[in-house]
């Protein structure tokens, strides 16, 4: 089998470059986009918009970055991942520099709305995982995908604390110019990831758009999948949005609520890596389904037992570790499913769906906050959407697309 | 040919991640640290291992006030009126001053345990 004797073959070297390339670009492009809270307080002193005027650049963001994702998947997948990711290293670049000199809300929303947005989806660990998927041999392609998410987790954990730095040192407007140079270090970055020539494992991409995506969807396992990640979106930014002011309303300091978001942070390294490495030995649907089983259980038990302190850090870490961790699984599906030819496309729509069941946690809690003054239900719905996303990865047909039998 | 080892090459990777990570930030912290002529709010760092007795101590010692402690008993934030203040909390025993910033409404002393202000 000729991936086989490629992993045998591969130099270190070699490798080292393609990972740490595509490592720099998910720390740099999660990373950054971590920093953006950091500046709004100083941002709405200085200039003529309002809070709301940022949070709605940052909804903006959001959306459009989901959104963008299946087409800059798609050109990735035509067109080869080094430019698609220096473009939007570039994009990205512009909207924080631009945004940091904005003046009025509508400047705001086109810059860190609409350049960081499509910045973000042509500069995200999603874009690496489709490269590091062609590249990287096939028994090493879990491992890999698994690293390109610890890699997005680890910009999370460590430019927060950068970003704060740099804006204490240099005050927000050069911190924020300084860290929009930073996302240019994605460009040079890129060239690591270069040339459909160096892509030894892909599969030629025989299919169109239209047909690749014709064919995606003609499969239940497809669905499937992108049902199981609107459930994954719905729970973890519903938690990492609301667990502060959570264990505040059960009597606990907002302290611990920092500490929990940021022991999610730190275990999430953790369990992305560890699933990548699980799921290049077992079958990935399982993985899926224990680990949707595990946050059912986390949350059930969290709920039910006494909140302290502890349970809630406790919790936090536990979360922490199935976390991101569904991302390797699920990009490894599409890959092992559908092949590698529109891998980027067909994960940039599953993540559609991841962004789509983020909108509607946050939401959701908010309304029943307001309506009811409480999150238990929301809590409890995680729980049963948990059920639900366990329930459907098990009859997922894991092997191949037969194309010949297909057609 | 070399044998292909994915989690060597993992940790050799997050080793040169965290040392430039590391660099950047020692770096950094320095430069962005406060004068000693400087007064106002600050967060100050005493050596580790100090109990918050000492430090409470110290910052009475240096004519300054506490505004909050931390989850570490070694921090404060603290604050003062007359001129020099970081230059007296250096000498009655504290190592670095910052000044006091935000970390998207939360105070960069409530991220490390102390009151929070409900600013979130």
């Amino acid at each position: 089998m000729a991936p086989q004797s490629a992993a045998k073959a591969a130099p270190d070297t070699r490798i080292l470059w393609i990972i740490a390339a595509g490592c720099g670009i998910g720390l740099i492009g999660f990373g950054v986009r971590s920093d953006f809270g950091l500046f709004l307080l100083p941002m709405v002193d200085a200039r003529e918009f309002t809070k709301a005027d940022f949070g709605f650049a940052m909804a903006l963001q959001a959306l459009l970055w989901g959104l963008g994702q299946p087409f800059a998947g798609a050109m990735a997948d035509r067109y080869g991942t080094a430019r698609v990711l220096a473009t939007g290293g570039l994009l990205y670049a512009a909207g924080v520099i631009l945004g940091a000199l904005s003046q009025s809300a509508i400047q705001l929303y086109l810059t860190l709305g609409v350049l960081v947005g499509f910045g973000m989806s042509s500069a995200s660990f999603m874009i690496v995982m489709g490269a590091f998927a062609r590249l990287v041999p096939a028994e090493q392609r879990s491992w890999a995908l698994g690293i390109a998410t610890a890699s997005g987790s680890l910009g999370q954990f460590l430019l927060t604390p950068l970003g704060a730095v740099l804006l204490e040192a240099f005050g927000w407007e050069t911190a924020m110019i300084m860290t929009g140079l930073l996302c240019l270090a994605i460009i040079p970055l890129a060239i690591a990831l270069k040339s459909r020539k160096a892509e030894p494992h892909a599969a030629p991409s025989a299919l169109s758009w239209h047909a690749a995506l014709a064919e995606a969807f003609d499969q239940r396992a497809y669905w499937l999948l992108i049902l199981g990640f609107f459930v994954c979106g719905f729970q973890v930014t519903f938690i990492q949005t609301y667990i502060p002011a959570f264990v505040q309303t059960r009597g606990i300091g907002l302290d611990i609520g920092a500490w929990a978001v940021s022991l999610i942070g730190g275990f999430n390294i953790v369990g992305a890596y560890t699933a990548g490495v699980l799921g290049g030995r077992h079958s990935k649907k399982y993985l899926l389904v224990m680990i949707y089983l595990g946050r059912c259980v986390a949350i059930t038990a969290f709920m039910l037992l006494p909140i302290t302190p502890a349970s809630v850090l406790v919790f936090s870490a536990v979360m922490g570790l199935l976390w991101l961790s569904t991302v390797p699984l699920t990009s490894g599906l599409v890959a092992q499913i559908f092949g590698l030819g529109s891998m980027s496309m067909l994960f940039g729509i599953v993540f559609v769906s991841h962004q789509l069941g983020s909108f509607l946690g946050v939401w959701l809690a908010g309304y029943l906050f307001e309506t009811t003054g409480s999150f238990d239900a929301v809590w409890w719905i995680s729980v049963a959407l948990g059920l639900f996303a366990a329930a459907i990865h098990w009859p997922i047909d894991e092997r191949a697309l037969n194309r010949a039998a297909v057609a | 040919m070399t044998a292909f080892s994915p989690h060597a090459l993992t940790l050799k990777l997050l080793g040169a991640i965290l040392a430039l990570w590391l660099g950047v930030m020692a770096a950094l912290l320095a430069y962005a640290q406060m004068d000693e002529g400087e007064t106002g709010t600050a967060i100050i760092v005493f050596p580790p291992g100090w109990s918050l007795e000492q430090s409470l101590a110290a910052t009475h010692r240096a004519d300054a006030r506490l505004l909050t402690p931390t989850a570490f008993d070694n921090i404060l934030t603290v604050a003062g009126d007359r001129p020099g203040l970081v230059g007296r909390l250096k000498q009655a025993g504290g190592l670095i001053a910052f000044r006091n910033l935000t970390l998207g409404g939360i105070s960069f002393a409530g991220c490390l345990g102390g009151d929070l202000g409900g600013s979130l």
